[in-house]
């Protein structure tokens, strides 16, 4: 019964669960493909002092898949924690009907486990789809031999991606169980009737962290890009890094109260057609979702780093 | 006549010590088995709190709650679960069904919880369907279903496991009058015929009034109660009627 009602829990929020499932289909594919990388090129013709730029770069790689695995695991722990969040009234009504909170996790454990067979699944077909992709642009990039172009397979990838992936749904599991347990009856039923909190910014805070966060990104790509004749060892390129995503982080999180800001200064923009209820739609949106915005940011910076990387 | 439900001091504070609220001022009352009780009160008297209080879904500040030989105060984990689910049924104002099952499904569920064996839930659920008339909807969703309908399966969900005492949270208030009297002379039917014991939360009188006994709340206090004896339910009605005018004040609004 418990994995029927997870079933149809899956099957009825699909539309919820969605964005989620592609999520970590593309975190899985992305996963595979910088990590098959490896065997994609060794089937390939080229000379020796290429190979070894390539040994460099695939080595350079796998750990570039550590640090977006660990970006990606929090994603997937954030998601699940906003799907949890949607769903208190349900987990509400299980615990009145006298369901133990250990059964309602275990619910949860199956959905989770659900989806993460599925999209590993998915993911590891989308992966290895792109993976050959992959191998044609790296054998372009360094004027391979293309006649001896096969399809390939690479266990060690797929066998590391299920490791990394089976961590992280792990994680989730836990997190998941810890999150049910702590919560409290009363707060789950009535807690959809609290209005959300409005924490209006101050204005004068958020211009001035916006000029600041925006300065120090700049900086920081100023120091990645323009001013890396400057650094000298390998540990100082974690500094701009650093200041880079504190900063990106910062940039979000005044932009919404920015923004409203200037435009209810417009009276004649803001009170124009649906203009009043767009701005806040936007601002609210931004607000809310500051912390995922900056880690899409913050992996789409990584992911354009590694793909420049080849060149 | 056996208590139920045996009410004793309890108090219910909120908010922290600079502004402290007291939603349940010292109240005690007693349900035997086979009342209908309904308790009244304008918005803000305390009612509602009262209710999660017998409940377990809100802890009291003082006091203790019995039901049955139980100190439901004193019940934790395992035994809290074991005892919402064999001994309580609720019924809340927006009918908390589950969106994803359907009405057979989510009245199956209070007996799987239990692990109930599959040849007697579908039994139960039938009897159940033909006592509360909903049979032509156990295959529908909620979503498929009138705001009626929908209250009269939360019902049916809350006493199909046969529990001691069924709390109704405003049972009345999302429905048109003539779904509100349909579900009441529903309750009526499981109280008498069922012996089925009911607390009720409301602040509609002409709710109220389908019950057997009225308890009126007024600032987190017992203020008066009265109880249905021989009288039909319109007599009973003008009773509650006079006694809300007496209230006066805040419990005009309750009208």
């Amino acid at each position: 019964m418990l994995c029927k009602l997870s079933l149809k829990n899956i099957k009825k929020s699909i539309k919820d669960y969605a964005i989620y499932f592609f999520t970590l289909i593309l975190g899985v594919a992305i996963f595979y493909v910088f990590n098959a990388i490896d065997s994609q090129t060794v089937m390939m013709d080229v000379t020796s002092s290429t190979r070894e730029i390539i040994k460099l770069m695939t080595n350079m790689l796998s750990g570039v898949s550590v640090f977006v695995s660990f970006i990606l695991g929090f994603l997937i722990i954030y998601a699940s924690r906003f799907l949890i969040k949607r769903r208190n009234k349900e987990f509400g009504i299980y615990l009145t009907l006298g369901m133990s909170k250990r059964k309602i996790a275990s619910v949860l454990f199956f959905e989770t486990l659900f989806i993460g067979i599925i999209s590993l699944f998915v993911g590891l077909c989308v992966g290895i789809v792109l993976s050959q992709l992959m191998s044609l642009l790296v054998a372009n990039m360094f004027e391979a031999n293309l006649t001896k172009f096969t399809f390939t397979f690479s266990s060690s990838a797929c066998i590391k991606t299920l490791i990394y992936f089976g961590i992280m749904y792990f994680l989730v599991m836990i997190f998941n169980t810890v999150n049910v347990n702590r919560c409290k009856l009363i707060d789950l039923l009535h807690g959809s009737k609290k209005s959300e909190k409005v924490r209006l910014k101050n204005p004068l805070v958020c211009t001035i962290i916006f000029i600041a966060s925006s300065t120090v990104l700049g900086y920081a790509y100023y120091l990645v890009t323009g001013g890396i004749a400057e650094l000298t060892e390998a540990t100082q390129i974690f500094k701009p890094i650093i200041m880079g995503a504190i900063s990106t982080f910062f940039l979000f999180w005044s932009l919404s109260g920015l923004i409203l800001r200037i435009v209810m200064h417009m009276k004649k923009v803001y009170y124009h057609g649906l203009n009043t209820f767009v701005v806040r739609q936007i601002s609210s949106k931004i607000n809310t979702t500051v912390m995922s915005m900056t880690v899409i940011c913050l992996m789409l910076f990584v992911t354009i780093c590694v793909f420049l990387t080849f060149h | 006549m056996e208590n139920i439900l045996k009410i004793e001091k309890i108090e219910k504070y909120y908010g922290s010590r600079s502004s402290l609220t007291k939603a349940i001022d010292n109240i005690s009352f007693e349900v035997e088995k086979g009342e209908f009780v309904a308790i009244m009160g304008s918005s803000g008297s305390g009612k509602t709190t009262l209710l999660n209080c017998i409940s377990t879904i809100d802890k009291v500040t003082s006091g203790h709650i019995f039901v049955g030989e139980n100190d439901i105060t004193k019940l934790k984990g395992n035994a809290l679960n074991k005892f919402r689910r064999e001994e309580l049924g609720f019924i809340f104002q927006d009918f908390n069904l589950l969106d994803t099952l359907t009405a057979y499904e989510n009245i199956a569920l209070a007996l799987t919880i239990q692990n109930e064996h599959i040849s007697s839930i579908d039994k139960k659920i039938k009897k159940v369907a033909s006592d509360l008339d909903i049979e032509s909807v156990l295959k529908k969703y909620p979503y498929q279903m009138s705001g009626g309908q929908k209250q009269r399966v939360a019902s049916a969900r809350a006493i199909i496991t046969d529990p001691k005492l069924i709390l109704a949270d405003e049972p009345t208030g999302a429905l048109d009058s003539k779904s509100a009297r349909m579900l009441l002379e529903r309750f009526n039917y499981l109280n008498e015929s069922l012996q089925a014991t009911i607390l009720m939360v409301t602040h509609d009188a002409f709710t109220a009034s389908y019950a057997t006994r009225v308890i009126f709340i007024k600032d987190g206090k017992v203020f008066n109660e009265i109880r249905k004896g021989n009288d039909s339910r319109k007599e009973f009605f003008d009773k509650i009627i006079d006694v809300v005018t007496l209230l006066g004040g805040d419990l005009n609004d309750a009208l």
